[in-house]
């Protein structure tokens, strides 16, 4: 069973005027210390199609683990402390639509009727997503230089239902003449991370990512894909914890491993 | 209990203001560029969709086009479903009368609004004082002459829906037609029989309203 | 609103929901139905986008005068004849109708589904009062013959196969349990229900829109049930909470059809009644009383917060339960209270209180499929996230109980987070510490034990993501 496209329209976003020459690199505290490679090639992707990047090294987190938690001071004085590291007028990209949409969506509200409102919805606006900003910003056109190989594709909830991506992620891996996306049947189904939750409702979590295991391994490909850490994290940690032989990778890392 | 109302009044007067909406655009209602034709033919379509069977007829004095008259599609159907006690509304009660004298066969013409009988009769006639094309849906508008049971307790429901009455959507109707200003006190919309898939959703058609609804189309337009 | 009961436990709920196979396939395959209907009455995206900005709109329009329109609807109905009755606890509206059906020395009433009369628990109360109270709509129906709550405010009787229901028939109604298919069930209720309306004191039913304007109560059913316990018996009594009333009759037009096609992916429901009094004058028949309870049970506090108030433009289509990924897997009754699903989750503990169900906000993994759906834009992850705020104590305290499920260790774990993930220094040195050592933390360990029991441990990078950049040269600007 599949529920189709989302019934909404997709959301409309306003392309930087002018070539894109720099951006900043938002890396995310999960890529930082759980998945930095996924970072690293994002980097690299960046770099290639001419961008600078700069990477703030004062940056930790997008305050979105404490604001899931009921703790939205504490998540304020982490996002506060991120403000002024990315005060330039350049995008911002981001290998999470999970951390971009705290961003986007939820940073002008954590900062309502606080002295850094306006700062914080300056940045929101120029917050991308990775796969988001290579098609719809750098145009990418990638050359595949791997072997034939079928993957499927996890795509996240706050990256469809935050940042309102579509099929960017799919795009671009339709650029890879190799590469065979075997859908998942329940694509837009959530895979049970939600951060605490899957502790705090463990059982419930572990039967959301028991059922996307299965939904996966029936597709009958090598790799799972996905643009966010945290859906990631859980998903292989199930596909190892039952000895799956698919394997799990970011998206980012799977496209300059690729294309290199 | 007078304390309730106060006090519920109270405590919304109390609140301060939330979010609120001056303006709304109302075109995904309003814009409906159908013909009579198209209103006819979704009309249609969307009743059967839903179970309900539509007849195109015309009325008994016209003969402006080729379809049969609705007085003997009723009597066809009736005998084809053995429809024997059939209890109509007021105003179609003489005329019917006066139509089938004299022919054999003919359903029992009942006009009464006891609730008992209503509970026994095989069917009601009712007219319907529009349509909905939208949605397939006979806007029914009981009062003085056609009480609320006609069209509900009899295992079937006959209705007679003239297409000059019908209209795009809801909306239209009630917009059109001034309703906010001279609500009866029941209206009520039919759009096929009565249903329910509350068992394993699985459709079925008469649960506690009519098993059979039978629009009689009549062509005026 | 008492908390002399335990806390409900969503846990214990849950287990049940989890471990009992055919109900997840149950629900799995209802939802799945639900899902798919809906979407194809939702293809073009611009007439969705379109149509819930309008019921949205007009959703927030009529409670932003919702005392005003609350007067106008009294004022509206009492000149159609319609009585109302204002409650603004279970206890008093139980009262109100006890009292309309002693006074008339009726024993007995038919009802049409509504889920504020089973806010009120009306039926054991009736009960206790010698009232029979026997539920009309079908899946209804066989929820009360179960002795059972609804799982489901659309589809109640959802999480049960038509064996469970033929076994339960003839247990209860003394039928065959053999062969029955739905058709057979249905017409097994429809025979013992007619004879009940055509003989019962009163009918009492929900509404789905009252209309200021007019002084009309619209109520939608596909059974025809409703129509029956409005028109039959001489006395109808509704019951609606005060949230509901919309401003003007037009207003019905977009919400019907949000309602319907998001409910049951229908364009429109069999029936849509529209009920604006007593028989009057030459009138045929209809009830000879009307009358209107309004309720509050909480809803003017919801009001009372301009963020928690979006909750209140609900028009229970049940969409968000049939798009939730927790609720398919745990079912209806995991939640306790009325209301489940993603709308149960922020309404129960705004009406009841946090202490009571303190499980309630937590219970989502914030994917956000219910906002996605809601024909009326809830901000329901947003609305989770607020109840959280609360319960931790950090909100505006506006919600009952908050800060009941405030705790010094959650909050001291969160200050020391926040102090290093604040602190580049600090970040720093824990970062290096955890990418060294993070990985020796045993699979037992708090929190993880949790995260293992299905997965393998999450493993740290032997060099962070800033150091690494670091070292390729990336601009530190
Ligand atoms: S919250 Fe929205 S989706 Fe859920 S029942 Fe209410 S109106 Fe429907």
């Amino acid at each position: 069973m599949t529920t189709g496209p989302p019934p909404s329209a997709p959301v409309f976003r306003p392309l930087p005027t002018g070539p894109v020459t720099e951006v900043y690199l938002f890396g995310t505290c999960l890529v930082d210390l759980f998945t930095p490679s996924a970072g690293v090639s994002t980097v690299r992707l960046l770099q290639r199609e001419g961008v600078r990047v700069i990477f703030p090294q004062g940056q930790s987190c997008c305050g979105q683990p404490a604001y899931n938690s009921g703790h939205p001071e504490e998540a304020r004085t982490v996002a506060r402390a991120q403000i002024p590291l990315f005060c330039k007028d350049i995008p911002i990209v981001i290998p999470s639509g999970s951390c971009g949409g705290m961003i986007r969506q939820h940073w002008p509200h954590l900062f309502a009727g606080q002295p850094e409102e306006a700062a914080a919805r300056a940045i929101a606006a120029r917050v991308w997503e990775l796969s988001e900003f290579l098609v719809h910003v750098l145009k990418v056109s990638l050359e595949d230089h791997g072997t034939p190989e079928t993957v499927t594709w996890h795509s996240s909830c706050h990256a469809m239902r935050e940042m309102g991506l579509t099929d960017e992620p799919k795009r671009l891996l339709g650029q890879l003449k190799n590469v065979t996306v075997a859908p998942l049947q329940r694509e837009r189904e959530c895979c049970g991370f939600g951060g605490t939750f899957a502790v705090r409702h463990a059982d419930v979590s572990a039967a959301m990512v028991a059922d996307k295991c299965a939904d996966i391994e029936g597709t009958g490909a090598a790799t799972v894909l996905g643009g966010d850490c945290g859906c990631l994290m859980n998903i292989s940690g199930a596909l190892e914890h039952k000895g799956s032989a698919v394997g799990s990778q970011h998206l980012a890392d799977y496209l300059w491993e690729r294309t290199k | 209990m007078s304390d309730a109302r106060a006090n519920i009044l109270r405590r919304l007067r109390a609140a301060p203001a939330g979010l609120t909406q001056p303006y709304s655009d109302w075109s995904v209602l309003r814009d409906r560029d159908w013909s009579i034709d198209d209103q006819v033919g979704l009309f249609r379509t969307m009743a059967e969709s839903v179970n309900a069977r539509v007849i195109d007829c015309v009325a008994p004095e016209d003969a402006s086009r080729p379809l049969p008259s609705w007085d003997s599609v009723l009597a066809e159907d009736c005998a084809a479903r053995g429809v024997r006690r059939l209890a109509v509304s007021a105003p179609l009660a003489a005329p019917l009368q006066a139509l089938w004298t004299g022919s054999p066969n003919r359903p029992e013409i009942i006009l009464t609004a006891d609730r008992d009988t209503l509970f026994s009769v095989d069917a009601g006639l009712t007219t319907a004082r529009g349509g909905i094309a939208e949605t397939g849906s006979l806007i029914l508008w009981p009062g003085p002459t056609e009480p609320r049971m006609l069209s509900l307790v009899p295992p079937r429901h006959i209705a007679l829906l003239r297409t000059s009455r019908l209209h795009p959507t809801l909306w239209h109707a009630m917009t059109e037609n001034g309703w906010a200003s001279q609500m009866p006190t029941n209206v009520v919309l039919v759009t096929g029989p009565s249903k329910t898939s509350d068992i394993e959703q699985t459709l079925v058609f008469g649960v506690h309203g009519p098993k059979d609804l039978l629009i009689l189309l009549i062509n005026d337009h | 609103m008492s908390h002399s009961s335990a806390p409900h436990d969503f846990r214990a709920g849950i287990d049940a929901g989890l471990h009992d196979t055919t109900l997840r396939a149950n629900f799995r395959r209802a939802m799945d139905g639900l899902m798919t209907k809906r979407a194809r009455q939702f293809e073009d995206p611009q007439e969705w986008t379109r149509l819930r900005a309008l019921g949205q709109e007009i959703r927030q329009r009529a409670l932003s005068k919702l005392p005003d329109l609350l007067e106008r609807l009294e004022e509206n109905c009492t000149r159609n004849g319609i009585r109302v009755h204002w409650a603004e606890d279970v206890a008093q509206a139980n009262a109100i109708i006890l009292e309309i059906l002693q006074q008339r020395g009726i024993t007995t009433v038919v009802k049409g589904k509504s889920m504020v009369s089973e806010e009120m628990h009306l039926n054991a109360f009736l009960g206790g009062h010698g009232i029979r109270a026997l539920e009309a709509d079908l899946g209804e129906y066989i929820i009360q013959l179960a002795g059972q709550m609804p799982c489901h405010i659309v589809m109640p009787a959802i999480h049960l196969n038509k064996t469970q229901i033929a076994d339960l028939f003839a247990d209860k109604l003394g039928t065959s349990p053999d062969g029955q298919d739905a058709e057979a069930l249905t017409a097994i209720a429809r025979e013992k229900l007619r004879e009940e309306f055509r003989t019962a004191g009163a009918g009492i039913s929900g509404v789905n829109f009252p209309v200021a304007e007019t002084g009309t109560l619209c109520l939608i059913e596909n059974e025809g049930n409703g129509r029956m316990v409005t028109t039959v018996p001489p006395v109808h009594i509704a019951v609606t909470g005060i949230e509901k009333v919309v401003e003007n009759l037009e207003d019905v037009t977009p919400l019907l059809r949000l309602l319907t096609r998001s409910a049951t992916g229908q364009p429109i429901t069999t029936y849509v009644n529209m009920i604006s009094g007593p028989r009057r004058g030459a009138d045929q028949d209809g009830p000879q009383e009307v009358h209107l309870v309004l309720i509050d049970f909480g809803r003017s506090r919801v009001y009372a917060d301009p963020e928690t108030r979006q909750t209140l433009q609900c028009i229970r289509c049940a969409a968000c339960m049939n798009h939730c990924p927790v609720y398919v897997r745990v079912g209806g009754h995991a939640y306790g209270g009325v209301y489940p699903g993603p709308i149960g989750k922020i309404l129960t503990p705004q009406l009841n209180g946090l202490a009571d169900y303190p499980d309630h906000p937590s219970a989502s993994s914030l994917c956000n499929a219910c906002v996605e759906v809601c024909p009326v834009k809830i901000p329901i992850a947003q609305m989770l996230v607020r109840l959280r705020n609360e319960k931790a104590g950090q909100g505006t305290g506006a919600v009952q109980d908050a800060g009941s499920g405030a705790s010094r260790v959650e909050d001291a774990a969160w200050k020391a987070w926040a102090a290093t993930y604040s602190t580049p220094l600090a970040y720093r040195v824990a970062s290096a510490a955890l990418t060294a050592a993070g990985n020796a933390l045993p699979a037992s360990a708090p929190l993880l034990k949790a995260w293992t029991s299905v997965r393998k441990k999450p493993r740290f990078a032997a060099q962070s993501l800033h150091r690494t950049l670091k070292e390729m040269g990336v601009a530190d600007e």
